[in-house]
């Protein structure tokens, strides 16, 4: 088999880790294509995470022992999941729209799969031509997974050569750890392969996301919200060249992980812990994922804390903790670093330059087809008015990344229109997803029924 | 957003609404992701290079340059890049490409330590020091003469 095949089908893998969990029939109404691709998703998380443990503790990386020690890891969380008192149909559980559907509205979901899958299609194009791979592939991501594939290890003497300090040493571990673990499978690293995970994780999402926002019974709109995110991500990123980089894994753990908090929690506690993990994917795939984390957990914490119990909280805020706390715990360990590196002192900021920041912001957002892929969302969102109190965790998330960001660029130098323009069209793009998965939700019907008293109400699935 | 209740029949309505305003917005981006694409006669074509139709057009000459250096230059080997004419802020970029596509080999910076191998991307230097081991349209490589 071509190394390119072979490197790619290594990829296989992370389906195989997470599938104990995924199997639990706690998530037995998700679709199966749903759950495969959450278990790719689950199965990457703790693959990563137990390369980086292997790493700390000096253990020298074999595929097919990462491979079993992931998945054992994802039967013994697959322990942590209660029956649910329900009858075990869980946080999946699909509440049918009662409005039969007539006509067009009936094609609807077809016509949006459709153009979810021709998104993808364009973007493997891309993709596959060589049209869509970031420059960031060849500087850094690249040759540190070329690295610690042939160290069989998260190399500390690689991180630290002075010669190497553009590689961001303190960059998160799962997209070069995953990326090793595919060099480690192949024996080298095909790099017109590598921008391929592009599209490849772009349907994970395309097939993840309809499950996850069909949760409260807004199924229609949880097709739309997909293949508007779906098609904004395959645009913005050919747009922006992300081939190959980490902005792609970081997009679909920081969309799985909003999807799954917008919608019902369940009482045996597999949403939480999914959610967890996928916030870990988020966390250890690019730095961008912690401000996110951060914002998503404080969002449901004020709003919807309340329906978690302790073992809830666990569940949900372990996984990002233990997955960025190995990361730190191996930089501190080894000298290298403590923490990410800052751009000055935290208020140090020039709020002298904030209007040519946005200015320079809008410019870049505004060249990628007018900014259609953000006012799309945006106009989705608005149309859809959800309540408040069922979006204010994708939509106040939304918020949050932009004033992080904004608040960050006010750190830079007088080279920060350059920086802004290699850097913002990528960064703001989890916007467009998260307005769009804002515009899907729906109140969970179970804090409806603690809301109110009429059972009609708590049925009415909007 | 708003966060009071609203009337049972108009919820559904705009849900509707937006559900086909989702639709046709994805249909709009999918459009506008297709006209980014290669032209129609290299839509299937294998390209040369990851980055053949990527907005980092000098990429390409760099990356096919090193790659092909990578199968002749012996691992363990001590490169560095030097650019013709002289331009730092290309050698420093092209040094990082060198770590990443020559791996096995040590690469050094061009004003820093004497390499084993001088590779100059792009026209022949006038002056070339050392004895010419190859060359490609690409560039040149050179073995330095021992100090």
């Amino acid at each position: 088999m071509r190394p390119g095949y072979l490197w790619l089908a290594t990829f296989l893998l992370l389906p195989v880790a997470g599938a104990p969990l995924l199997a639990h029939r706690a998530f037995g109404s998700l679709s199966r294509p749903c759950r495969a691709a959450l278990s790719a998703a689950v199965g990457a998380v703790l693959v990563s995470l137990v390369m980086t443990l292997s790493a700390l503790a000096s253990i020298p990386w074999s595929v097919p022992a990462l491979t079993a020690a992931a998945t054992g890891a994802a039967a013994l969380l697959r322990l942590a999941l209660k029956a649910d008192p329900d009858g075990g149909t869980g946080p999946g559980r699909a509440v049918g729209d009662p409005r039969p559907d007539r006509g067009v509205r009936r094609a609807l979901p077809l016509l949006c799969a459709l153009s979810a899958g021709a998104a993808v299609a364009i973007a493997a194009d891309a993709a596959a031509t060589g049209a869509a791979t970031s420059v960031d592939l060849v500087l850094f991501w690249g040759p540190k997974a070329q690295a610690f594939a042939a160290a069989r290890t998260i190399d500390p003497a690689y991180l630290a050569a002075p010669a190497l300090e553009y590689m961001n040493r303190s960059y998160p571990p799962l997209v070069t750890n995953l990326c090793a673990l595919a060099t480690m499978s192949a024996g080298r690293l095909p790099w017109g392969a590598v921008g391929i995970l592009f599209p490849l994780l772009l349907a994970a999402l395309a097939l993840a996301l309809p499950g996850l926002l069909g949760r409260a019974g807004a199924r229609d709109s949880g097709t739309a919200a997909t293949a508007l995110s779906v098609a904004a991500l395959a645009y913005l990123g050919i747009r922006f060249e992300v081939g190959g980089n980490g902005d792609m894994p970081l997009w679909l753990f920081e969309a799985l992980a909003a999807a799954s908090l917008v919608g019902p929690l369940g009482r045996d506690g597999s949403m939480p812990l999914l959610s967890g993990l996928l916030l870990a994917g988020a966390v250890t795939s690019k730095v961008e994922g912690l401000p996110f984390a951060a914002a998503v957990l404080a969002l449901f914490f004020a709003t919807r804390g309340r329906q978690l119990n302790t073992r809830g909280v666990v569940l949900l805020v372990t996984p990002p903790a233990v997955a960025l706390g190995s990361w730190f715990l191996f930089g501190a360990s080894r000298g290298l670093f403590t923490g990410y590196r800052g751009f000055g002192r935290l208020f140090d900021v020039q709020l002298e330059r904030l209007p040519a920041i946005l200015s320079a912001v809008g410019a870049v957002l505004r060249s990628a087809a007018g900014g259609l892929p953000f006012l799309l969302p945006l106009l989705f969102a608005l149309v859809a008015a959800p309540r408040l109190r069922a979006a204010i965790v994708p939509a106040g998330a939304a918020a949050a990344l932009v004033l992080f960001f904004v608040f960050t660029y006010l750190h830079g130098g007088l080279d920060s229109r350059e920086w802004i323009l290699w850097t913002a069209g990528r960064i703001f793009a989890p916007v467009a997803f998260l307005l769009a998965i804002a515009g899907a939700s729906r109140p969970d019907p179970e804090s409806l029924v603690v809301r109110r008293s009429s059972p009609e109400d708590s049925l009415r699935g909007d | 957003m708003p966060g009071g209740p609203a009337a049972p029949a108009a919820r559904p309505r705009r849900r509707t609404l937006a559900d086909f305003v989702g639709l046709a917005g994805s249909v709009l981006l999918v459009g506008a992701a297709f006209v980014r694409l290669p032209p129609a006669s290299d839509l299937f074509r294998t390209p040369e290079t990851p980055f053949d139709y990527t907005q980092a057009g000098e990429a390409v000459q760099i990356f096919l340059f090193l790659t092909e250096a990578a199968s002749r230059i012996p691992a363990g080997a001590s490169v560095s890049v030097r650019s013709n004419p002289p331009d730092r802020i290309a050698e420093e970029r092209w040094r990082r490409f060198a770590q990443a596509l020559l791996p096995g080999r040590r690469v050094e910076w061009s004003s820093g330590a004497p390499a084993d191998i001088l590779l100059v991307p792009g026209p022949r230097p006038d002056s070339p020091s050392g004895t010419l081991l190859y060359e490609t349209p690409t560039g040149g490589v050179w073995k330095t003469a021992p100090r």
